[in-house]
Parts: C-alpha cells; structure tokens; sequence
C-alpha cells in the first residue's frame, strides 16, 4: 500500500522512525515568548501612565502599532512553531527522508538512498547535549565523499545512528542478495582464494 | 456603550481580519500536512517529551483571539 505514513512512500517501504529536532531548538523560541507575554501584561497595567505621556492622538497611534506588532509576534511564533512540528527525520528500510515544512514558507524535502550512505558519524559534545540526550548526526554519502548531511539536535543520536546504520546493513545485503549490486572483492582476498586453488 | 465607525476602528478591524484569516488559512494547511504525515509519536517526537502540536493550536488560537480583542480593548 503507497502513502501510508508520509506522501511518496513507496508499496514495499517501511518507516522504521522517525523524529523531530530536540526541543532544545525551539527553546529559545519560548523563551522570548514568555517574555514578550510578560511584557504584554506590564504594558496592560501602564496604560494609564501611558496616557499621561502621550497626547491622546499619539497614544492611539503608538497602541495601534504595539497592538499590530505583537499580533505579528504572535503569528511569527507560532508558525515557527508548526515548522519545528513539521520538519521531520523519516527512516524508512530504504532511504532517509529530510522534510522541512511550515504552512507557508518553506517546503523542502530530500531523499538520501540508504546505498549512498557511506558512514554515519555521532556528536554529542558539551553538558547540555549529554544531559538532556541529544546530539548531532553526520552522514557521510559515497557518491562524493567530501559531501555529506548535517542533521543538528537530534534526539537520542545514539539509536539513530544505530538504526541507520542497521537499516543501511540490511538493505545491502537485501540488494546483493537480489543481485542488484554486486561488492567487489578486496584484492587480497582473490589473491588468496587464487593461491589456494 | 456606542462604537463610532472611524478611521482607528477600521484599521484594528483589518488588523484583526486579517491576523483570523492567516490563523484559519494556517491551520487548514497545517491539518492538510499533518493527514499527509501518519506518523506514530513518541516521546523523542513530542516537545519536553508530551506536549503534541494539538495542545499548541489551542494555544494558537486563544493568543490569537486574546491579542486581538487586547488590540480593539486599548484601542477603541
């Protein structure tokens, strides 16, 4: 069956997981939020004071924007928001699927083919990342080995890179096995197998 | 208590129709991803472990709904 658990999932594909960026991503986000919250509030029980300063036209004035500015702010952190939501890792037993996605700006998506990945390497430097267990995935591709995929504040970086890897195990030898890739041999290996017959 | 229909009026009205109609608009494209993306959660997927993105549209919609009426309340 096709599209069960994302768009263009293929009929003999399966998600094996799949995350999103630590919340420690988004903190920051948060954070300014609670603040902007608590600015709203000593704004709200200053108003009087703020009427005493400003000419009444003026004051209007300066409502309306602060008004209109913080609707903005609202609007701005919540899309932010739907972004972290929608911009998912997938693995599947086949490939791994980078979504980034929010519900306007941006729509990106990048399909790495578990064949093409060379090496999985784990980063999980600092106190922050070894206490709140996240870290940073590098995956290294063959086609080109100078280039590879960044993927920052992954959660437990540990299990994903084990599953990759396994997954990446697997799907060799389920290709090898269908005869669709062959491996070639390393060369002292048939220089052996030669000596001996 | 009597609302007159004036140039400051208007533009909180705007302001407030439109800052609806990108949260609407938004949250419709937001559930039309989110049926594309059957995906099981868990607590490496949530944000602090369970909070899921339901609980943040209600929250979407009541800053939206509460900035907006603060707007027309300071305002008018």
């Amino acid at each position: 069956m096709k599209d069960r658990n994302f768009r263009g999932q293929g009929p003999n594909e399966h998600v094996l997981a799949f995350c999103r960026k630590h919340w420690i991503a988004f903190f920051h986000n948060i954070a300014t939020f609670a603040l902007f919250i608590a600015l709203t509030f000593i704004f709200m029980a200053n108003t009087g004071f703020l009427e005493n300063i400003f000419s009444p036209g003026l004051y209007e004035a300066v409502t309306l924007i602060a008004g209109a500015l913080m609707i903005y702010y609202v609007h701005y952190f919540f899309q932010k928001l739907i972004e972290h939501y929608l911009s998912v890792v997938i693995i599947t037993d086949m490939r791994l699927i980078l979504i980034n996605k929010s519900a306007f700006f941006v729509n990106d998506k990048e399909y790495i083919d578990l064949l093409n990945i060379q090496d999985v390497h784990k980063c999980q430097t600092g106190f922050l990342q070894n206490i709140l267990g996240f870290g940073d995935l590098q995956i290294r591709l063959s086609m080109m080995s100078a280039t590879g995929v960044e993927l920052t504040h992954i959660p437990n970086p540990d299990y994903h890179a084990r599953l990759i890897n396994k997954a990446r195990v697997a799907y060799l030898e389920q290709q090898r096995e269908h005869g669709i890739i062959r491996i070639r041999e390393p060369q002292r290996k048939v220089e052996e197998r030669k000596e001996i017959e | 208590m009597s609302i007159s229909i004036n140039f400051t009026t208007i533009i909180v009205l705007l302001i407030n129709a439109i800052s609806l109609l990108f949260l609407i608009f938004g949250l419709r494209r937001l559930k039309h991803y989110s049926r594309q993306m059957a995906l099981e959660e868990s607590q490496y997927t949530r944000m602090f472990g369970h909070v899921d993105l339901r609980t943040w549209v209600y929250a979407y919609v009541f800053f939206v709904i509460f900035y907006g009426t603060l707007l027309w309340f300071a305002v008018l």
